[in-house]
């Protein structure tokens, strides 16, 4: 891939993270495009979520440097990453189990409207920006009618919708999908599916899938890693092509 | 100058060892049922009592740490059998408040049982006195309580790592799921774990009882130092907390020498350090 | 339901209106409350309840809503305590002089003692708070030309309040001081309630159920937690120095760990996920506490049968047990 400087969201160079005496990403360097979908393949244990972790900064580097645009993000804490326009989901469902659907998404949207989390006195209805930004990334979801429905009644198609409304309403620049579709339904993953199509475009997104066909369908470029390297990187078709992907994914 | 900090060497790394025995047990309960053991330093308490019964009725000492072991196990096996266990359906805080339901509990029977006022034993007439190494004067007490913990610890550091029992326990510890999934049984290895480590807090309650006696308080007391220990040689390892307790122990001791009133305070000093400059422990991984 | 849902409907006015009624119905219950309670009880056991009620309630700021669990928090109840009384002890008695103290010493040795552990997690938090609670104890046992060691911090004077043209109005009689106290009570009950409700109480209670998450949607958390630490610190700080002001002395007691864990009883009876459930847990905990020490002078013991079997068998607390008998009712009602 070779974008030039501008085109650039994120980028990382000579990322190295070890457990123990594993490995799991070992000098990795990637760059991700403004306004494109880019995937990461590998079967498990491959890195791919280490890496994610290594890019919104939840794990401490070994090595290597990370930059957001222009700026080195490699020693900055999580929050502060994400403040910065980097929203992530998780692989396991990360909703909050006490509350209303609205009041998850209100979370995220009081952040990204600028609210002040220090404000002891403020009673949270009094801030209508966060109120209305959270209904209409409910709504773009879909989710406006279940808004009141505690999270523990909700089905788990419903959680994983429900945390990509969250995270799009962290109003970021880069969005970090991990695995969105895991453990949905055809019929959900399909829902998913066309979500994520809608949001291409207005956000550089990059995701974690081990549904190929989603990956295919949905990518700009995408790169493959195995065993914490980078084995691949290409467009779709040119992924399609390489042999070594093609035994570890086609089985042809 | 040399004779008194090489006594006072000696008897720290005796007091380091009992700090071992404690802070090994809790490391044990910490890593199978995920909580830290509120009630041990009750259960250190019950061991020093029944250790003070068993050689008032004429037992030996050796059957009397025998028994302070063998009692604190039975505890902490009702302890996990009628108030965790039953308290983990109601959540992690139930859990919690339990142990310290219990320890109130096993406290206030201490003082039912042996009365208000403190107990003191001196150690059998083969403990007693001291051998001259030249360079200082060991008591025999101080020797045989360091000796006999070391062999505890190393006893049970060799059931934990050489025995299929010892396999199972470590697996529960690491990967509490894989091991349900294995199909054993785990509610017994949970109570079989919570027996060992309240078994060291009595027998350290039992060495301790020539040394400093036995009073019902001297349980959060030593709950405290425990802690301490754990924070200051990290949670991660299950021997890290060993190590800790004998330093920690031997730095007490040695504080004593220059200023007696700060050997307490220096401790919660060092853990205050750790917490700044070294937070996950001496001994802990990041 | 929790207290800190957020309103369903912010739109509309008629629920608005609704909820303002409402709030000022459980304020005049509140009042009324706190007004009927000497006259069911001796004064003193009305005036303990509200103190440790609001003991209780800083202390569930921590443990219902930021899910910080605190096992230490008798220490900044004793340390407002003993520095209050000092004052008190020694001749100033100037009442807003005395409760400043005793609110900065709780949230300062809070801000000192959380800046070193709210990073640590878990279990590790856990044990932290019980050691800092032993070293806070070792410390007032053991420098007893300030605080009277083993024999507490005695000849605590009341406070008298100097208002200028009114003149100045002593706490001595202890229905002046019962007084003093349900202001205070009253005056923390709205303020934690409302700080419950704030952005603050909602992104705490976020980062009680996911902490990973909250942190990734760009709160710092830690920060957050902090300001909870002390703020509840702080709150114990002054129920401390109510307490000694009652009695007219500081128990070594009331800084022992036994303290801590009584006061987590206290919320763990009532239930957390409420305002009131604490303060519940508070008079229920005292009324028991009464009941058995008159019986039996091993009373702890039946104080910790009492906790291990509400453990086993009222996991939500009296008012989880009561809200959930309620919300049964109206179902019930629903259906004919």
């Amino acid at each position: 891939m070779t974008a030039d400087i501008d085109g650039i969201a994120l980028a990382a160079e000579g990322l190295c993270k070890r457990f123990g005496g594993n490995t799991a990403v070992d000098r990795v360097s990637i760059a991700f495009a403004k306004g494109r979908l880019h995937s990461i393949l590998g079967p498990n244990g491959a890195g791919k979520t280490t890496l994610f972790n290594l890019l919104t900064r939840d794990l401490l580097l070994d090595s290597g440097t990370i930059r957001l645009g222009t700026t080195d993000i490699s020693r900055l804490t999580p929050d502060r990453v994400a403040r910065m326009g980097v929203a992530r989901s998780y692989q396991i469902s990360s909703v909050y189990p006490d509350m209303s659907v609205r009041e998850n998404v209100w979370i995220a949207a009081y952040r990204a409207r600028g609210g002040n989390p220090f404000a002891f006195w403020r009673q949270a209805t009094s801030f209508p920006e966060a109120g209305q930004w959270a209904d209409t990334c409910l709504s773009r979801l879909g989710l406006s009618e279940i808004a009141d429905v505690s999270v523990k009644e909700l089905s788990y198609g419903d959680q994983r919708l429900l945390e990509l409304s969250v995270t799009l309403a962290c109003a970021p620049q880069i969005i970090l999908l991990d695995e969105p579709t895991a453990g949905l339904s055809r019929k959900e993953a399909e829902r998913v599916k066309r979500v994520i199509m809608s949001l291409k475009g207005e956000f550089s997104i990059i995701m974690i899938e081990h549904n190929v066909g989603i990956v295919m369908d949905l990518s700009d470029s995408i790169t493959v890693m195995n065993r914490g390297v980078v084995v691949a990187q290409g467009s779709p078709d040119e992924i399609r092509g390489n042999r070594d992907v093609q035994e570890a994914y086609f089985g042809s | 100058m040399l004779w008194l900090v090489s006594a006072q060497l000696v008897n720290g790394i005796a007091i380091g060892m009992i700090y071992a025995l404690m802070s090994f047990g809790l490391s044990i309960i910490k890593g199978l049922l995920n909580i830290p053991n509120f009630a041990h330093g009750a259960l250190y308490a019950l061991g020093a009592y029944i250790c003070y019964s068993a050689v008032s009725m004429g037992l030996p000492f050796a059957l009397g740490l025998l028994a302070a072991f063998a009692g604190a196990a039975l505890a902490g096996w009702a302890l996990q059998r009628f108030a965790i266990q039953p308290a983990s359906k109601s959540g992690y805080l139930a859990q919690l408040v339990t142990l310290f339901g219990a320890a109130l509990v096993i406290e206030q029977m201490l003082l039912i049982g042996w009365g208000t006022i403190g107990l003191s034993y001196s150690p059998p007439p083969l403990l007693r006195g001291a051998v001259n190494l030249g360079f200082t004067v060991v008591p025999k007490y101080i020797a045989f309580a360091s000796v006999f913990s070391a062999l505890v610890i190393v006893s049970v550091w060799l059931l934990i790592e050489r025995t299929k029992f010892g396999a199972y326990l470590r697996a529960g510890i690491e990967r509490p799921d894989t091991t349900r999934a294995l199909g054993i049984n785990v509610d017994l290895l949970l109570g079989v774990g919570m027996m060992m480590g309240a078994g060291l807090a009595g027998l350290a309650g039992g060495l301790a009882l020539p040394l400093v006696g036995a009073t019902s308080t001297m349980g959060g007391d030593m709950l405290g130092i425990a802690f301490v220990v754990l924070v200051i040689g990290g949670l991660g390892s299950l021997y890290g907390s060993v190590a800790a307790g004998v330093l920690v122990g031997v730095v007490q001791s040695l504080t004593a020498i220059a200023a007696p009133a700060a050997s307490t305070a220096i401790i919660y000093a060092a853990m205050i350090g750790i917490l700044l400059f070294r937070p996950q422990g001496l001994f802990g991984e990041r | 339901m929790t207290e800190e849902s957020l309103a369903a409907s912010q739109a509309i006015p008629s629920v608005k209106a609704g909820r303002r009624t409402f709030a000022l119905l459980k304020a005049f219950a509140a009042i009324a409350a706190v007004c009927v309670l000497p006259l069911v009880m001796p004064i003193n056991i009305a005036t303990e309840i509200l103190i440790y009620g609001m003991f209780a309630m800083a202390t569930n700021l921590l443990i219902g809503t930021a899910g910080l669990f605190s096992f230490g928090q008798a220490a900044f109840f004793g340390v407002g305590g003993y520095a209050a009384g000092y004052f008190l002890a020694h001749g100033w008695t100037s009442l807003p002089l005395v409760l400043f103290m005793a609110f900065a010493s709780g949230g300062l040795l809070a801000a000192m003692i959380g800046g070193l552990i709210i990073r640590r997690l878990g279990i590790y938090f856990m044990m932290l708070t019980f050691a800092f609670n032993q070293l806070v104890y070792y410390v007032i046992y053991s420098w007893h030309s300030v605080t009277g060691g083993e024999d507490g911090l005695a000849g605590i004077r009341r406070p008298v309040l100097d208002l200028p043209l009114i003149g100045s109005f002593s706490f001595d009689d202890n229905r002046s001081l019962y007084g003093l106290v349900c202001v205070l009570f009253l005056l923390s009950i709205g303020v934690l309630a409302r700080l419950v409700q704030s952005p603050f109480g909602l992104v705490l209670a976020a980062a009680r159920q996911n902490s990973r998450r909250t942190i990734s949607l760009g709160y710092h958390v830690p920060a957050l937690q902090l300001a909870a630490y002390v703020i509840a610190g702080a709150v114990s700080g002054v129920a401390g120095a109510l307490f000694g002001m009652l009695y007219r002395i500081m128990p070594i007691d009331s800084v022992h760990w036994a303290a801590s864990a009584y006061v987590v009883f206290m919320v763990v009876i009532g239930g957390q996920r409420s305002m009131l459930g604490p303060v519940i847990g508070a008079a229920v905990f005292i009324w028991l506490q009464g009941l058995f020490s008159l019986a039996w002078t091993r009373w702890p013991l039946l104080l910790g049968l009492f906790v291990i079997i509400i453990m086993t068998y009222l996991p939500q607390g009296l008012v989880g047990l009561a809200s959930q008998r309620w919300m049964r009712a109206i179902k019930r009602g629903a259906r004919v």
